[in-house]
């Protein structure tokens, strides 16, 4: 790719990258909280997955089971007995959980950083 | 507006370093906000992918079991399948013994429900030890049953697949294709990345666009389904939008040599894994063209020598080889004479104006998953066709406020796009076309075009869908709707694989009727 170089900040401590970009200072991206509306909002997504995964109900769209009204827990329990039933070694269904919980947990701070995510510092226009 | 204005390379015939676009943005600056939420994002698609290999039913993806036979022939054999000669191999019919050709193996029949082409009644005792592999047609006499359809596929995934499969011979089939699975992964990654570099480079610092286009991909149901099962497709979406992005690279730094080479390279390369990813060819030549300048033939016709070459020597010998077996470049000829059952499914008027096609290839975008056994519920589909529409419909309103450069698009960058930047969007929408033109081109001829043909151009279709949505956000919000969609998009997944994907491999072992693509 072409190098570009950068307009300095008038108080940034330049640290050039290999490609000739500035790396942003802490003062060049202020560091300000998130505003209390995007974390009540947030707060608001990350509560509703959590009573939906306690105590959500879902009518079943797929397979044999469809029409059925089953608890969101027995679904998602249900699916870790059924590889236990195929004879899956219990390592390899803890994995399984456990790959879905970093999923959700990473979703969770994703998710915040999808929120608080603001434009590049000094961003010009092109 | 033109490249011109702002081009200030030389060229002599032979394809030079051009300087980037004058004033061009420092597109590559460091932004740690960005790069932490790409490298959370990133390990978030890993641990779903690593469950979603889990949650779908052992070779339920489409064409799993014909990938994978297609695998253990290249292993176990040393080469690669062949489709049967209808004729020759009716000529060689002794008796009722059907003559040998490459067939899925006979162990794999408890799953033929899975398969095209092969006569399933996995729990009958008459086919317990030797699955039929004949089958007659009344009106049109015998074919074969159960052999290797996706045969005149190139070769690239399945060698890539090899040495996975032969580290995994002493595990059953079913686990070989878990870790072939696995093995689908990577690619998946490398798709949500490129959309990430995609949008870093032709709008470097706005953020709107930074978290929702390569949420939008890591989220979507069907491009993570892909990355979840044994197939070639996800190669080739991968390769696809990693060109996607070295087209807007070279719109902006005018094509230097190096990256002409790689774009060769990685044209070739995805001819090697899916022939459908030829619509991406026109969409690199134009984008040459327009970041050279028409006038400047040897620049443009330069490069164009400088990309075709490797594309050509790396892909090639295998088309040829398409044609000296099958008598064309792609083997459907032999595939339409043995899928007796499949008939056009229009003309390609008909299909491009027909609301119901339409609407099919869309409930295939987001649902249907391999085999068309799960269908999203009509409100689902509706929730996600609204906001579709709506992007589309600020797209349009993006490309003429930014075009006329109305008021609100002054403190807006990203409303205010330069020439190649211009050019850029017009080539990833090119492309889009240029994919759901070739889904509709296959059913002119076959009864099962699939809007997985469209998706190498996903990346292309995310950023052009996202900026839609954008334009109609006003700024203040815009932090709000970022999040949101990024909300929503995780939640769709939350929705999908518990009231339709988990159930629906937990009970799937109950009686369920087979039919022929949905």
């Amino acid at each position: 790719m072409a190098e570009t170089a950068t307009p300095q900040s008038p108080n940034a401590e330049a640290a050039n990258s290999a490609n000739g970009a500035t790396e942003p200072t802490g003062a060049s991206e202020p560091r300000r909280p998130a505003g209390r509306p995007l974390f009540l909002l947030w707060a608001a997504l990350v509560a509703g997955l959590g009573v939906f995964f306690a105590l959500g109900i879902v009518r079943i769209q797929a397979g044999v089971w469809f029409g059925r009204r089953m608890s969101v827990r027995q679904i998602w329990l249900g699916f870790f007995d059924y590889l236990a039933s195929l004879g899956a070694h219990p390592l390899l269904i803890a994995a399984v959980a456990v790959a879905a919980g970093i999923a959700t947990l990473a979703a969770v701070y994703a998710l915040w950083l999808a929120f608080t995510l603001k434009d590049a510092p000094g961003d010009e226009s092109p | 507006m033109g490249a011109t204005a702002e081009a200030n390379a030389v060229t002599t015939g032979a394809v030079t370093e051009g300087a980037p676009a004058a004033a061009a943005p420092a597109v590559d600056r460091a932004w740690p906000a960005a790069r932490r939420f790409i490298t959370v994002l990133l390990v978030l698609y890993i641990a779903k992918q690593l469950f979603s290999v889990a949650a779908f039913y052992p070779f339920s993806g489409h064409d799993e079991l014909a990938h994978f036979s297609y695998v253990r022939t290249l292993v176990n054999d040393a080469r690669v399948p062949r489709l049967p000669d209808l004729e020759a191999w009716r000529a060689e019919l002794v008796g009722r013994e059907p003559p040998p050709f490459d067939e899925i193996a006979d162990h794999l029949y408890p799953y033929c429900r899975f398969t095209l082409d092969w006569y399933c009644e996995p729990d009958n005792p008459r086919w317990s030890t030797s699955p039929p592999r004949i089958v007659t047609v009344p009106g049109l006499g015998y074919f074969p049953s159960g052999y290797q359809y996706v045969a005149n596929h190139p070769p690239l995934y399945y060698a890539a697949m090899a040495p996975a499969f032969l580290a995994t011979t002493r595990l059953s089939p079913v686990g070989q294709h878990y870790v072939l699975r696995l093995m689908a992964i990577p690619f998946g990654l490398v798709t949500v990345y490129a959309a990430y570099r995609l949008v870093r480079t032709l709008f470097p610092g706005d953020a709107f666009l930074t978290v929702t286009v390569p949420g939008a991909i890591a989220f979507q149901p069907q491009i993570s389904y892909e990355a979840a099962i044994v197939n070639n497709d996800v190669v080739a979406i991968a390769l696809v939008s990693l060109l996607l992005w070295g087209i807007v690279v070279g719109l902006r730094d005018r094509f230097p040599p190096r990256l002409c080479l790689a774009l060769g390279i990685g044209l070739g390369l995805s001819l090697l894994t899916k022939s459908t990813t030829a619509i991406v060819a026109p969409a690199i030549g134009l984008a040459i063209v327009l970041a050279i300048g028409w006038r400047d033939w040897r620049g443009w016709s330069g490069r164009g020598v400088a990309l075709a070459t490797p594309a050509a020597v790396l892909a090639a010998p295998w088309y040829l080889y398409l044609h000296r077996t099958y008598g064309d470049f792609s083997g459907l000829s032999r595939i339409q004479e043995l899928q007796y059952w499949s008939a056009p499914m229009g003309s390609f008027v008909e299909l491009l104006t027909d609301p119901q096609f339409v609407a099919g290839r869309f409930r295939e975008t987001w649902g249907e998953f391999g085999w068309r056994l799960i269908h999203l519920s009509p409100t689902l589909y509706w929730a996600i066709a609204v906001p579709c529409i709506v992007a589309g419909i600020g797209l349009i309103v993006y490309a003429a406020a930014a075009w006329r450069g109305l008021p609100f698009t002054r403190d807006d960058a990203v409303a205010r796009p330069r020439a190649w930047q211009w050019q850029s969007l017009g080539i990833l929408l090119l492309v889009c076309v240029l994919a759901y033109l070739a889904v509709v081109q296959f059913g002119t001829q076959f009864s099962l075009s699939q809007a997985r043909y469209f998706f190498p151009a996903a990346n292309a279709a995310a950023l052009l869908a996202m900026l839609g949505l954008r334009t109609l956000i006003p700024m203040p919000a815009r932090p709000a709707g970022q999040g949101i969609i990024f909300g929503a998009l995780f939640a769709l997944n939350v929705l999908v694989f518990t009231a339709y994907v988990l159930p629906f491999t937990t009970a799937f072992d109950a009686p369920i009727p087979w039919t022929w693509g949905g």
